[in-house]
């Protein structure tokens, strides 16, 4: 990579944009959240998660093939949709998508299984 | 006195080495016969010293032989010797052939078209993953694949085998009352269930060091070719590849990288004139073993990919990538990338290894 393309590459979102961003998730979750006296959605527990963070039968199917591949746990399972919910708040959607849920699970890399 | 519990007793006698016991057991016409000789007798015999003379004295004193024999078999193990029908027709041909083999499983005719995978302990993720798919492709083509159980290349080659539904045998460095590696214990029943188990040494012998060099005269032994996967500059698969050379064996050697350690032994190998195997029809080929065709396709047909997941995969290939190159390469943005690999990891197309590094399966 050249120098100029990092610098055009760096230039995609500016920090200020994302702030902005990071705003606007914060004060979806603050709404969403306020009413169990929380602001973010890492303090939610899983009855919070199971009331708020609405999962169709397409995000169901998708959890399932992921809790089978990954072996992950109980709480594995949670996390994986807050830090999904946390990624549509950020991209500004309101309700979690299959993509969301593949991006969270890219972020569990240390409780994967094995290799092979 | 049954012949094969006095193979067996000769055998524990130490000093009886398999070169000379079979020198004693020639000399006398049978193994019984050998096993009660007196002293007078077995002084007669060339070559045998006076110290093997009076262990096997000695043993003939505390060993049981029918009792012993009995004992084994109760734990469902077998004792060949080669008078045996199932004993490996192709280990009979061998210098220092073993007199005595404990057996665990079955051993089919079909058994001696057998290959031997070996290799490095320490493998690199490329070298596992090209281990189960020669594998797989040799029992698909009606091979036996052989191999020592160690960790790593022989773990791989046995797994490959058996997801096919194959025959594996492994021949272990120690008696069959020990598994080693301890964490391969799971794998030696499956193995069990599809091929044998097999041990030269009597059931209680721990894994030594050297048992290991004698062990592997075997696998080659009972093969009629060896392929080596991975092997740095001294390792016991090398060893396993002399064995093969000097039993008139086909050598075979997978190439790796300059710079990979683990490859320094088989790229040596092929410099010596090993055949260079991409493929099994490499291997196949050179034994004068028919191929047969793959009956399925790719596994990449049979999925449908998106269009998304098609482009991530194609940015991929066996070296290792870390996902801000595969981000640059395939100008997909952060959540593309990321459901496409999610998605390509629970097909199994993709694996992802420490350090947000992914491989093409």
């Amino acid at each position: 990579m050249t120098n100029e393309e990092l610098i055009q590459e760096r230039e995609r979102e500016s920090s200020s944009q994302i702030r902005k961003r990071v705003e606007l998730a914060r004060q979806r979750q603050l709404e969403r959240l306020k009413k169990f006296g929380f602001y973010s959605n890492a303090q939610m527990g899983s009855g919070e998660v199971k009331r708020l963070c609405l999962l169709d039968k397409k995000n169901k199917d998708f959890l399932a093939k992921i809790l089978e591949k990954f072996t992950l746990s109980a709480r594995a399972y949670y996390k994986i949709i807050k830090v999904a919910q946390t990624i549509a708040d950020l991209a500004g959607e309101e309700k979690i998508q299959n993509y969301h849920l593949a991006e969270a699970v890219q972020y569990r890399t240390l409780d994967r299984n094995q290799l092979i | 006195m049954e012949e094969k519990a006095c193979w067996l007793a000769l055998h524990r006698v130490g000093g009886l080495g398999p070169v000379k016991l079979r020198k004693v057991t020639d000399y006398f016409g049978s193994a019984a016969r050998a096993w009660e000789a007196n002293a007078l007798e077995l002084k007669e015999v060339k070559g045998l010293d006076i110290r093997t003379i009076n262990n096997i004295l000695e043993a003939k004193k505390k060993f049981s032989p029918e009792k012993e024999l009995e004992a084994i078999e109760k734990l469902g193990i077998q004792v060949l010797t080669s008078n045996d029908h199932n004993y490996p027709p192709n280990l009979k041909e061998i210098y220092a052939s073993p007199p005595v083999l404990y057996l665990k499983g079955n051993i089919l005719p079909e058994d001696q078209k057998a290959l031997a995978i070996v290799g490095s302990r320490k493998a690199t993720f490329y070298g596992l993953r090209i281990t189960e798919e020669l594998s797989g492709k040799l029992v698909e083509n009606g091979v036996t694949v052989v191999s020592g159980l160690a960790r790593g290349i022989d773990t791989a080659a046995h797994q490959g085998a058996l997801k096919k539904n194959g025959r594996t045998i492994a021949v272990l460095g120690c008696g069959l009352n020990t598994i080693y590696p301890p964490e391969n214990k799971k794998l030696a029943e499956q193995i069990v269930e599809n091929g044998a188990l097999i041990s030269e040494f009597p059931l209680h012998t721990p894994p030594e060091p050297n048992n290991f060099p004698m062990r592997n005269r075997i696998i080659s032994g009972i093969c009629l070719g060896v392929l080596v996967i991975e092997a740095a500059k001294k390792s016991g698969s090398l060893i396993t590849a002399d064995f093969a050379l000097e039993q008139g064996r086909e050598v075979f050697a997978v190439p790796g990288m300059i710079t990979n350690k683990q490859s320094e032994g088989t790229n040596n190998l092929i410099k010596q004139g090993a055949k260079l195997v991409q493929n099994i029809e490499d291997i196949l080929e050179e034994l004068g073993w028919h191929y047969q065709a793959e009956v399925e396709g790719t596994k990449e047909d049979l999925i449908d990919l998106s269009k998304q997941e098609r482009i991530v995969l194609e940015a991929l290939n066996s070296q290792p990538k870390h996902l801000d190159n595969i981000l640059r390469e395939t100008k997909l943005s952060f959540s593309e990338v990321f459901t496409a690999l999610t998605e390509l990891e629970i097909s199994g197309l993709v694996v992802q290894l420490p350090g947000k590094l992914f491989v093409r399966f």
